[in-house]
């Protein structure tokens, strides 16, 4: 049974429609991360389920139970806000105290239960400070920290890192990943970060504009995705799309001219692209290799030299811009004509509605 | 987790039908009710009650002591028509007021630019020009008749000393009017000053910066840059001081009594005297209305004002 | 202007500079004159009130003042005034400024508009018709009839609201879910995150209560029931320019201690209020 459901969920301001008829099951256990771009809908939809937003349309269960009339304090559920929300006023262990203390808890099991949580976020050392006199990445802590006390159903999570440096936030990643696997309790987190979706997620929830585009697994959404908004969602550098015509198709395979000419080879299910259909051929950067008989010609702009490795930006012939990820120490010099070559992987090819027409299994050559 | 793949659905169009008031809704409606109760009692009974029973007296035959000789109609604003004292007080108000708006806001922006700044010896003139205005108005009058006497005063033994002779300035019934206008300058002025000193504070430091590279003048950096970026405050300083000096009373009734001659006597203190002297609540009750209307009209001009300063 | 000057512009700065020293100066002069002359004796005062310097020195004025006991007595109802007024209007204001600012309830708009309306009440637009009301429930010469009419004041609300309105929503929706009923978040979070605009408010209304002279003017008869404010005009008239100046000057000081103490202590204070009212 799922811990958090969502039946055609759907959110107004007056007459602007935020949420349109999502559904959705969480559950027990899962960590669940939407992502999206800023001003989706993400928190709105969050918040919903935290029960700090009434509910348009639709249902919200929580344990299988209906709350949309259940008032947030209610719902068993814990968040932790983008700009945490500390009590300023409250030291460290005041603040993660306020909620057992609202619902009348013991005092040694509100210590026990502090003591319990400030070791595993390794507070213990400020637990009498107040939150002006920590730092960003502590406060943090202090927010997650004050949502474990409670022990609630269901942990919310909005936005947390996007306040925190790089480091810290590539540190706190691992540390709520450890978290989850520690509490196993039901996660749901919201970000705009596609690398923190990627990195933590059980499944994503990819939204757009109040819909929910795709549900899956990372790497289920990063190898099949259902549109060019998730293909170009997920992934860094991001993918690329370059337009073209079928030329040809036999069975399943189709072969896409682009401008200039170049000729490329894709498979698609069949039926779902004709000859002189336009589609969008979409070419993760890690699969592009240079190479001196390579079908697809272009002039590097810019190399960004990585260490690792090197993103080469190249205009192609039709002008778009393409990023080759490449592991070769010695990149083309800018404004040098390179071909590139295609690696294995997945070639990604659209329809004109901007769906995935890929073919899902079978090999890709 | 099985990797269920779901693509997008599009939304149905459907009517939304409007959500039941909840019960936790009623309760916080309720609890809106406590937070605001206490207010809305006081409000309601003491400033809005009051005044709808002050424009009723006004058109009463009213005393004092409670004493209702019935309806009147208009004739207590009729009497007012006629009445020279009333005209006279409300001249001296207005006089009195065209006097220290201007005085006021001068002396309140200058002195704010002089102690604008950081440093020990700026914060302390500021804490100086501002003390003045915790006294209470007895203190101010009693401090000022004092300076102003004649014979006793501060400035009499300075006149002296240069030869003149000790002038009694409130004896005047030119000088007394310019006297208050001063007394009332030191004590109000901290306030228009520290809200000049927050408008001051607040423009960006950038902009003197940029001016200081142009080499601009300091002339100009006022002209150009600070004055318009305190007009806003300029006219809720005015505004504000219109409204507070219309309702002069102390000043004159503690130090002048109204003479020499009527020629301090202000709105408020006829009001006063005409309830708490000759009885005549219901007289009183009408020209405090015209006070209410006169100041009415120069609140709704601050709010206007306002408003221009919002669309720009 | 902080860069620095040179030149012609250093000695502008300086001479500006030293005008606004003699200036505040003399603003000062009649406050230390005062100060001065209270602690004269009145016999030297006959003779000349010329000097800034307390000499002969003499503290009469002052314990004839505390033996007198009128003046004390004044100051004690100035104070239970002006305290029981602060307390009150901090009350007041803040629970309906909450409600106002964070709280849905019917004809909310309405409301606020007319509480909008109600700060272009003067007070001499009311004064009469209240002490007609004051006069019929029999409590004129009361500390509570000198407190009540100043409680219903509309802008200790709108500063509350304007307060309460930034603080960041989430903390509230934090104490929300952490099983805070409205009572609480107000009492446990958004009070005790208040407290400097309460100082500011508080402040601002102890000296309006101090200060206050219309009201306690007309419904303070009772000699024993002035303030201080009140009293001292009453004894101004009566033997202000004779014999015992020293006396009233004495009085004046002491009526003044409270509230320059108070300003001297909170001026920071004072300082954030105007520049918070003035931001709206
Ligand atoms: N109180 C509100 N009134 C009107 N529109 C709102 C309100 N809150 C959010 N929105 C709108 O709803 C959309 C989704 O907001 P939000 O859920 O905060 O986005 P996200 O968290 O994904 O950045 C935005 O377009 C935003 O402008
Ligand atoms: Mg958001």
């Amino acid at each position: 049974m799922a811990e958090v459901a969502l039946r055609g969920v759907s959110k107004s301001y007056g007459n602007v429609d935020v949420i349109h008829d999502v559904s959705l099951d969480v559950g027990q256990g899962e960590f669940v991360v939407f992502v999206g771009p800023s001003g989706c809908g993400k928190s709105t939809l969050m918040r919903m389920i935290a029960g700090l937003e009434e509910v348009t349309r639709g249902d919200v269960l929580i344990g299988g139970e209906r709350v949309n009339d259940t008032a947030a304090r209610d719902r068993g559920v814990a968040m932790v806000f983008q700009n945490y929300a500390l009590y300023p006023h409250m030291s460290v262990r005041d603040n993660m105290a306020f909620g057992l203390r609202n619902i009348g808890t013991p005092r040694p099991e509100i210590d026990s239960r502090i003591a319990k949580a400030a070791e595993i976020l390794q507070l213990d050392r400020y637990l009498d400070r107040k939150p002006r006199a920590m730092s960003g990445g502590q406060r943090q802590r202090v927010a997650i920290g004050r949502a474990i006390v409670r022990e609630p159903k269901v942990f919310l999570f909005d936005e947390p890192l996007s306040n925190l440096d790089a480091n810290l936030r590539v540190q706190m990643r691992t540390e709520i990943a450890r978290l989850h696997h520690r509490l196993d309790a039901t996660m749901i987190y919201v970000t705009h970060d596609q690398t923190e979706a990627m990195t933590m997620a059980d499944r994503i929830v990819v939204l757009r504009a109040g819909v929910i585009e795709q549900v899956g697994a990372p790497l289920d959404l990063y190898e099949r995705p259902a549109n060019m908004f998730v293909a170009g969602f997920l992934g860094a550098p991001k993918i690329n799309f370059i337009k073209g015509r079928v030329a040809a198709s036999q069975g399943n395979e189709i072969l896409v001219e682009l401008a200039g000419g170049t000729r490329l080879s894709a498979l698609v299910r069949p039926g779902t692209a004709n000859p002189g259909d336009a589609v969008t051929l979409g070419l993760r950067p890690e699969m592009l290799q240079i190479a001196l008989d390579g079908p697809l010609p272009g002039r590097v702009e810019v190399v960004e030299q990585l260490g690792a490795v090197q993103l080469v930006y190249a205009t192609l012939a039709d002008g778009t811009t393409m990023v080759a990820e490449l592991r070769d120490r010695r990149p083309p010099a800018v404004g040098a004509d390179v071909r590139f070559a295609l690696g294995p992987g997945i070639r990604h090819v659209f329809d004109a509605r901007e769906l995935s027409i890929t073919l899902p299994e079978g090999d890709h050559q | 987790m099985t990797a269920a793949t779901q693509t997008r659905v599009l939304p149905v169009a459907e009517p939304r039908t409007k959500v039941p008031q909840s019960p936790a809704k009623r309760r916080d409606w309720l609890t809106a009710l406590l937070f605001l109760a206490p207010f809305l009692v006081v409000y309601l009974v003491l400033l809005v009650y009051p005044l709808f029973l002050g424009i009723w007296i006004s058109f009463r035959d009213w005393d004092l002591m409670g004493g209702d000789y019935g309806w009147i109609g208009t004739l207590n604003y009729q009497d007012l028509w006629s009445d020279p004292v009333f005209w006279r007080a409300a001249g001296n108000t207005l006089k009195f007021a065209a006097m220290t708006v201007p005085s006021m806001t001068l002396v309140a922006l200058l002195l704010a630019l002089a102690v604008q700044g950081p440093g020990r010896i700026r914060a302390v003139c500021r804490s100086i020009f501002f003390l003045s205005s915790v006294f209470s108005v007895t203190v101010v009058t009693l401090v000022w008749a004092m300076v102003l006497s004649p014979d006793r005063g501060l400035i009499a033994p300075v006149v002296q000393f240069f030869g003149g002779t000790p002038f009694n300035f409130l004896g005047s019934p030119t000088w007394a009017m310019p006297a208050i206008v001063v007394t009332t300058l030191w004590w109000g002025v901290g306030l228009p000053m520290a809200l000049f000193l927050a408008s001051l504070g607040s423009i960006p430091k950038e902009l003197y910066e940029a001016a200081e590279l142009d080499h601009a003048s300091r002339w100009s950096v006022f002209w150009r840059i600070t004055l318009p970026s305190i007009r806003h405050t300029v006219v809720l300083v005015v505004v504000l001081q219109i409204v507070a000096q219309l309702q002069i009373f102390g000043q004159p009734f503690l130090m002048t009594q109204g003479g020499p001659a009527n020629s301090t006597r202000t709105l408020v203190q006829y009001i006063y005297e005409t309830s708490f002297r000759d009885w005549l609540v219901g007289y009183g009750a009408a020209m405090a209305m015209v006070l209410f209307v006169l100041m009415m009209i120069f609140s709704m001009l601050q709010l206007w004002l306002g408003r221009q300063g919002d669309d720009q | 202007m902080t860069a620095a000057r040179t030149g012609w512009a250093l000695w502008g700065d300086r001479l500006l500079l030293a005008i606004t020293i003699i200036v505040a100066a003399l603003w000062l002069l009649p406050v230390i004159w005062v100060v001065t002359m209270s602690l004269k004796p009145n016999a030297e005062l006959m003779r000349s009130t010329w000097g800034f310097i307390p000499y002969p020195f003499t503290i009469e004025n002052y314990t004839n003042l505390i033996q007198l006991a009128t003046v004390p007595r004044w100051l004690v109802n100035s104070l239970i005034v002006a305290i029981g007024m602060t307390l009150l209007v901090l009350t007041v204001s803040s629970l309906a400024g909450y409600a106002f600012a964070r709280l849905q309830f019917p004809f909310k708009r309405t409301i606020f508009a007319l509480m909008i309306a109600g700060l272009m009440i003067p007070e001499q637009a009311v004064f009469l018709p209240l002490h007609q009301m004051f006069a019929d429930w029999g409590i004129h010469n009361t500390h509570a009839a000198l407190v009540m009419p100043r409680v219903a004041v509309p802008i200790g609300v709108f500063l509350m609201m304007q307060f309460f309105r930034a603080v960041p929503r989430e903390l509230e929706e934090a104490a929300e879910l952490d099983h805070a009923s409205r009572f609480t978040i107000f009492f446990r979070i958004m009070l005790p995150l208040s407290v400097p605009a309460l100082t500011t408010l508080g402040l601002f209304t102890f000296i309006h209560a101090w200060n206050d002279f219309l009201w306690p003017l007309v419904s303070a008869t009772d000699a024993d029931m002035y303030t201080v404010t009140v009293g001292l005009a009453s004894i101004q008239g009566n033997f202000a320019m004779s014999e015992g100046l020293g006396s009233v000057m004495a009085s004046a000081v002491f009526a003044s201690l409270p509230i320059v103490l108070l300003f001297l202590i909170f001026q920071r204070f004072i300082v954030a209020g105007v520049a918070m009212s003035a931001g709206k």
